[in-house]
């Protein structure tokens, strides 16, 4: 058969955001669909914002409640949503109510009354809410010749001869799907879903099934907010890194002398991880990478977990940038992103629609720490693999993502984070506290650069009130990222000088013995009586003890000594 | 303000509906059968959205709230409608007070609507059962300019 002589399956755009790509190309006209979940899920209000979106005067829609919620109640609450146009009611949507008919139990004339009912408006859609309501009235109405089976295939004739696309909305639990005969007869179903874990909880959908149609596969998030439903498109399988999309230019940190360390900036299109304890600068780095874009006309995007966008602009103020004219002159997306019950593809959502509004080089997440406190605990567990595919996603898109995360132990030898962010990146910035001298000072090195040559030096750097400073390259030092250097070639001075380490160990002994005769010491330090008369002689005559008689027999004391005192010695 | 009586504009609404349902006719028994017509349209609409339960347990409450002020509506009868119920409590009524009874009732009728579903969406459902009250209330106001 020809592609010519295959019958087309027009596609009905569902007017709810990120559905229409789930479900592969919108809902398939004259399907027979069902919208099925737990209560509470969102399913009255997913199936009104298709209607809303869809019916009109000349092709209106039929929404036939059945039991179930209240339809004063339903229309209370679904007119809170701003798809419910008042004026669509009556005209281009006819409620349609058959409590009356099902509470009867009469299954034929329920259906004899649907039918009637379409047939004389002509609807191009349908809604039936709740459909379980009617099949628990199959079940008892199971004497009568109508079966489940029987009903459900005339209903879903009777709707698509009439060209009517159709919903049945219905409460299922996940262990009902099997064996239930509206799975096999229906065209389509959406699965909606809450999951709840501690105090977060994530909405999801599934298009379990859509016959024509290609959906994208696995869970995906959505929100019910005042718009109604917005669905964030899992992606699924993200394709390699296009290579040949990426530029070989580089883009500036704004910060002199970081750029250098980076063999002259950010390559375009890579993944940074600026890694750091809190306090070091992160967001400083970040927040001057989007500024030095915007001041070459690049647009960029900030997703923020911690921090306040207002105090976001304040700190960038004092930087001498007006991110506020940014943000208005459509420069500069702020993404402030609701914590503890986040999941990535709707973060990711929120960023691929921003870069795409602004046409953004730079994308800045501050910061991952941040990211994966906000996640529902139901998505951390995937947080690697969902990291990866935010990551592939934008970087595919040709976009420079910066992204901070902090480092927990500020004087150890660094992780740079629990998911293994490192391996996801394609640079690596570590910042690191260290004590010299008795004084913090902050140092900044680049561990990683993929295919490109970078500084190996850890360089000191300032915060000041013009931004994040980069100062000398600290030289001479072993041990810098454990955060206590040690300055090369310079031994420590001995706690004893002058002593060979067996006159030490008689010191300490006497030290700890406060007064002691040569036998005590001889006990003490097992060393032989001559050769420890001979240490006791040295001790005396370099003043580290004295010597007095007691009872006939020498005392000794250990004598404090002043530090100058040492060093004469020392000579 | 009859602190048991409907809220002003759900009155206003129930007085207008019952002077359109008159059809001009200003006698109190003509508009207190104006009254019940009323109140029939709007089942028969509303019914249709509603369900007939959900809509009946609408005309009790407001029937309900009206015998705070018209006593004489008496106790609920049982009849399958309340009109029923209220008609033969009217029986004997002066027309006076048969219209003012049946005006609470519409009165808090439509107030209940207003409070459950909002003036909009009432006010849409009320447009839809009297599509040529809209074109008779332009006409008024535009003699009302002139």
């Amino acid at each position: 058969m020809t592609e010519r002589e295959r019958a087309s399956i027009g596609g009905l755009a569902t007017g709810v955001p990120g559905l229409d790509q789930v479900l592969g190309d919108g809902i398939p006209e004259y399907s027979f669909n069902l919208v099925a979940g737990e209560p509470g899920t969102g399913k009255t209000t997913l199936a009104q914002q298709i209607l809303f979106a869809n019916a009109t005067a000349e092709r209106p829609a039929l929404y036939f409640t059945v039991l179930g919620e209240p339809t004063l109640k339903m229309l209370r609450y679904q007119q809170q949503f701003s798809f419910f146009d008042v004026e669509a009611v009556g005209k281009a949507i006819r409620f349609v109510n058959l409590s009356d008919l099902a509470l009867e139990q009469d299954l034929q004339r329920v259906l004899d009354s649907i039918v009637r009912e379409v047939e004389q408006t002509q609807p191009g859609l349908v809604v039936v809410d709740s459909f379980r309501t009617v099949l628990r009235a199959v079940a008892a109405d199971s004497a009568t010749e109508l079966g489940l089976q029987s009903f459900l295939q005339r209903l879903a004739i009777e709707l698509t001869n009439q060209q009517v696309t159709s919903f049945l909305v219905g409460e299922y639990s996940e262990a009902e799907v099997h064996g239930n005969p509206i799975f096999t007869v229906a065209d389509g179903i959406i699965w909606m879903m809450q999951k709840t874990e501690g105090n977060a909880s994530v909405r999801k959908l599934q298009a379990v099934k859509m016959r024509g149609r290609a959906s994208i596969p696995g869970l995906h998030p959505f929100r019910i907010g005042a718009n109604g439903i917005r669905v964030f498109p899992r992606i699924g399988e993200v394709p390699a890194r296009p290579e040949a999309r990426r530029s070989t230019g580089r883009l500036s940190t704004g910060i002199a002398g970081l750029d250098e360390m980076l063999g002259g900036g950010i390559p375009v299109g890579d993944a940074v991880l600026v890694a750091g304890p809190a306090g070091s600068g992160k967001t400083l780095v970040g927040m001057q990478f989007i500024i030095d874009g915007l001041s070459q006309g690049e647009a960029g995007v900030i997703a923020m977990f911690e921090e306040y966008a207002e105090e976001y602009l304040l700190r960038a103020r004092t930087l001498g940038a007006d991110l506020q004219k940014s943000l208005d002159e459509k420069k500069l997306h702020l993404l402030r992103l609701r914590p503890l019950d986040l999941s990535v593809d709707e973060v990711l959502q929120e960023l691929q629609q921003s870069v795409l509004e602004l046409g953004a080089k730079r994308v800045v997440i501050d910061s991952l720490s941040g990211f994966e406190v906000g996640l529902a605990m139901t998505e951390g567990s995937e947080m690697r693999q969902s990291l990866y595919r935010m990551i592939a996603t934008l970087t595919g898109m040709g976009v420079t993502v910066l992204m901070t995360a902090e480092v927990a132990e500020a004087f150890a030898p660094p992780r740079f984070s629990s998911n293994a962010v490192a391996f996801l990146t394609d640079d690596i910035i570590m910042q690191r506290f260290v004590e010299l001298n008795g004084y913090i000072h902050s140092v900044m090195g680049v561990v990683k650069m993929r295919r490109s040559r970078h500084s190996r030096a850890l360089q000191l750097y300032e915060i000041t009130p013009q931004g994040l400073v980069m100062d000398m390259v600290l030289r001479g030092y072993d041990g810098i990222i454990t955060g206590v250097p040690v300055q090369r070639g310079v031994v420590a001075p001995p706690a004893f000088p002058g002593l060979t380490g067996r006159e030490s160990l008689v010191l300490q002994s006497l030290m700890e013995l406060h007064d002691a005769s040569g036998e005590d010491l001889h006990r003490q330090t097992g060393i032989a009586q001559q050769d420890l008369t001979s240490i006791l002689v040295r001790l005396v005559a370099m003043r580290y003890i004295t010597e007095a008689p007691v009872d006939g027999e020498k005392q000794y004391q250990y004598q404090a000594q002043p530090r100058d005192a040492m060093q004469e010695r020392i000579g | 303000m009859d602190p048991n009586g409907p809220a002003p504009a759900a009155q206003a609404l129930a007085r207008r509906l019952m002077a359109h349902e008159a059809n001009g006719r200003t006698a109190a028994g003509d508009l207190a059968a104006a009254g019940e017509r009323v109140l029939l349209r709007l089942r028969q609409d509303l019914a249709r959205v509603l369900g007939t339960s959900g809509f009946s347990a609408l005309e009790a409450r407001a029937l309900d709230l009206a015998r705070r002020r018209y006593a004489f509506l008496g106790t609920d009868g049982g009849s399958p409608h309340f009109l029923d119920d209220a008609r033969a409590a009217l029986a004997g009524r002066d027309a006076d007070d048969a219209r003012d009874a049946l005006l609470a009732v519409c009165g808090h009728l439509i107030g209940l609507l207003v409070t459950f579903l909002g003036e909009p969406l009432t006010t849409q459902f009320i447009r839809l059962a009297w599509p040529d009250l809209a074109g008779e209330a332009a006409d008024r106001d535009k003699k009302e300019t002139r």
